[in-house]
């Protein structure tokens, strides 16, 4: 505050400057520090600087303004007798000089007020030209902000029309099968709460796996956790598989086993025809668009050798019992897929045979129990009872071996 | 024709201007000079208003019995040099330093050849040179570092309260006055619009002042526009930063300089490179204080009366201390007391007396 200053006094002892830049130093650093500096900005000015100091022409608004200022000192000139020099070097000059300027001082005045006038004319039509200048560069302008203006809407009314369009596509993404969910729960954890132990799944596929001895090479799509891999390599049978998650490849790699990324009908599409002596499916072509479906069996007519071999392992509709307890947990499974229409497909896709297996069967203390007895009435509950049990409590999956 | 009697001290420049330190320098020199004996001031190109009071160097002739010629060395001139070295007068330097030419490469390569010119010419003139006189101990040191020795150190001849005695012109000090009452403190720097005087500088930490720590302050850029291109830049630079604080004043005379100092809460220059640095002494005449960079011979010129900023700081630095120094009374109060005190030390060793004995020395 002003009235809390110390008096002036000219005997002040001179002040610590130092010290007082190192708190100016310290305070630079403290602002850079708390971002009051954004980064690299005496470097941005200086590069500012570079560039209005490069072989350029000026902007218009620049011109324009330095117009104005020309123009008001153009205005401001007034042409004056009294700074022309009557003064001289020569002895006696002076006198002379004084005494002409006395003699041609009217006339001066009056070629001076000529002067001044014409300048005023001229300063007139220059200002008129600016003022034109300035109007033709305003209109100019008006009408660019007008179209710019119009641009904007234009591009707003897209923008939305985009983000309509985004909206839906990603309503639809969501419902097409192999797009995949956006998990934030770890898929390790899914398995372990609602699937087998990796070893029990093993001993689950080995029969599977055996049906493949001799079909190198065999291409396992979505091999998840890698057991299938696993027991083809057991059985020194040349197989890689491809899974979509990076994660899982990395792991499967991890483990000595052949992986990749990718999707099946991508991936089929670029192998050779007829390269293939295998191909495994287990628990996927529920995950997959009745599209993808017919796609991958079409490709799998192409790229399976003669005399290889398919092996899909999929959710039987056929059970009602699965609706109930497995299918729907996956929230990823697309539709069951049901074993004559993939029958079907095979036989369309070329394959000499397609043979189907019944593969875990629901536990007999779950069906219906059949009455004992050999009388006609209980004859015909338990044949009524097995068509229910065969309805309700058949095998969960079943197998397609397709050999081509 | 017989020749006069006596010692004639003449002096030789290359460009004679109005408003130019090194004429003004020169015609107080002449002033002394005269109160010994004969004294003109002979130059290459002489502006009009200056043709009464500066002889065109072609009509020098040596009128009296002993001639001592004072070269003022500003700028390389072929005529000037080619004068001076087939002449056999006694030649006396008085060096002002020279820019480096450098800094005008990028604006005018021309103009930049001419100032490396005018130090090799200083270099060649030494086996005509009896005694040299620098404005400062920096220019002295480059003098030196030029084979010369023995140099003298003399202040420039001056009246350093020549400026706080002009009357004000009325008309500038309403604006002045009026620009005031915003409250916003006035910011002066004197001098040409120059690459080396670094005015862009001050221009950026204007905008670091004001953008980053709400400093509200105006700067007036006070100076001739010699240089186009570069005046132009930094109009530019002030017209893109938005700096409606920042006026590009161009050159003013002595009545509207002495107004703006009078309402002037700082001087301010980024200056990088100077012989001696007029306008600080002035600005202490004015009870203004100062904050400059620690540059070349600026702080020599000002001892400990001003706020002097390592030059390796930036613009962000330079903000931080205007900042400071506006709204730090004590600080104000003490640099202008140390200005009062360096005015009369200053003054104390009046060159006057110093050039003439080491003229008559060399005569």
């Amino acid at each position: 505050m002003a009235d809390e200053q110390p008096p002036y006094s000219p005997d002040r002892k001179p002040p610590d400057l130092e010290r007082l830049l190192a708190t100016l130093r310290d305070r630079v650093e403290q602002r850079r520090i708390d971002g009051v500096y954004p980064p690299g900005l005496e470097a941005e000015l200086d590069g500012h600087f570079e560039r209005l100091t490069g072989d350029r022409p000026p902007t218009p608004s620049f011109l324009l303004a330095e117009l104005e200022q020309a123009l008001d000192q153009l205005v401001n000139f007034e042409y004056r007798r009294d700074v022309i020099s009557d003064t001289s070097r020569l002895p006696g000059g002076a006198t002379l000089h004084r005494a002409i300027a006395k003699g041609v001082g009217r006339q001066i005045q009056g070629v001076l007020e000529q002067t001044q006038d014409q300048s005023r004319r001229v300063v007139r039509a220059i200002a008129l030209m600016a003022r034109a200048t300035n109007m033709l560069s305003d209109a100019y302008d008006t009408r660019v902000l007008q179209q710019l203006d119009d641009l904007q809407l234009e591009l707003a009314t897209e923008q939305e029309h985009v983000q309509q369009l985004l909206a839906r596509v990603s309503e639809v993404a969501a419902h097409v099968p192999g797009a995949g969910l956006d998990l934030w729960y770890e898929m390790d954890a899914f398995n372990a709460h609602f699937r087998g132990e990796a070893d029990d799944i093993a001993g689950r596929y080995r029969d599977l796996a055996a049906r493949l001895v001799g079909c190198d090479p065999v291409l396992d799509v979505g091999f998840g956790r890698g057991e299938f891999l696993e027991l083809l390599r057991d059985l020194d049978v040349d197989a890689r598989g491809i899974e979509t998650e990076p994660r899982l490849v990395e792991w499967a790699r991890s483990r000595g086993l052949q992986a990749d990324v990718g999707r099946a009908v991508e991936y089929l599409s670029e192998l050779e025809e007829a390269s293939l002596g295998g191909l495994v499916m287990i628990q996927v072509v529920e995950h997959l668009s009745p599209q993808h479906l017919i796609d991958v069996v079409r490709l799998a007519g192409e790229k399976v050798r003669p005399g290889g071999r398919v092996v899909i392992e999929t959710v039987n509709p056929m059970s009602l019992y699965t609706f109930a307890h497995a299918f729907w947990v996956d929230p990823d499974h697309v539709r069951p897929v049901h074993p004559n229409f993939l029958g079907f497909l095979f036989g369309e896709a070329g394959f000499a045979s397609v043979e189907r297996l019944d593969r875990s069967l629901v536990p007999a203390d779950e069906s219906l129990e059949l009455i004992p007895g050999d009388d006609e009435l209980s004859k015909r509950l338990n044949a009524n009872f097995d068509r229910i049990n065969a309805l309700l409590f058949g095998p969960q999956d079943y197998a397609i071996v397709a050999t081509r | 024709m017989s020749e006069p009697a006596g010692v004639g001290i003449h002096q030789v420049l290359v460009a004679a201007s109005p408003g130019d330190a090194i004429t003004n320098m020169a015609l107080g020199t002449r002033r002394l000079l005269r109160r010994i004996g004969p004294s003109e001031i002979y130059a290459r190109h002489i502006a009009p208003s200056l043709l009464d009071d500066v002889l065109p160097l072609t009509t020098y002739r040596p009128r009296h019995a002993r001639n001592l010629l004072l070269f003022h060395a500003s700028i390389g001139q072929t005529d000037v040099h080619e004068f001076l070295t087939a002449r056999d007068e006694h030649l006396v330097l008085v060096y002002h330093n020279i820019t480096p030419g450098h800094y005008f490469e990028p604006y005018d390569p021309a103009f930049a050849e001419l100032l490396e010119l005018g130090r090799r010419e200083v270099q060649r003139l030494r086996p005509r040179v009896v005694c040299a006189i620098a404005a400062s101990h920096y220019n002295a040191r480059e003098l030196e570092q030029m084979g010369y020795s023995d140099v003298r150190v003399v202040p420039p001849i001056v009246d350093l309260r020549h400026l706080s005695a002009v009357e004000p012109r009325e008309s500038t000090v309403r604006h002045m006055q009026h620009l005031a009452a915003s409250g916003a403190p006035i910011m002066l720097c004197v001098g040409q619009l120059m690459p080396h005087k670094r005015p862009d500088f001050l221009v950026q930490m204007m905008h670091v002042a004001e953008t980053y720590l709400g400093m509200r302050g105006y700067l007036l850029l006070v100076g001739h526009q010699r240089l186009e291109r570069y005046a132009r830049a930094i109009r530019e630079q002030v017209q893109e930063l938005n700096l409606a604080s920042v006026h590009v004043v161009g050159p003013v005379d002595e009545p509207d300089l002495a107004a703006m100092f009078r309402s002037a809460d700082a001087l301010v220059t980024a200056s990088e490179h100077e012989g001696f640095c007029l306008p600080l002494l002035e600005a202490m005449t004015f009870d203004t204080p100062i904050v400059a960079r620690a540059c070349a011979a600026i702080p020599e010129t000002v001892g400990d009366a001003a706020l002097l900023l390592p030059p390796d700081q930036g613009p962000a630095f330079f903000a931080e201390a205007v900042t400071e120094m506006l709204s730090n009374e004590p600080l104000q109060q003490d640099l202008i007391a140390a200005g009062r005190r360096r005015l009369v030390e200053v003054e104390r060793r009046p060159p006057d007396a110093a050039v003439v004995e080491a003229l008559l020395e060399v005569v």
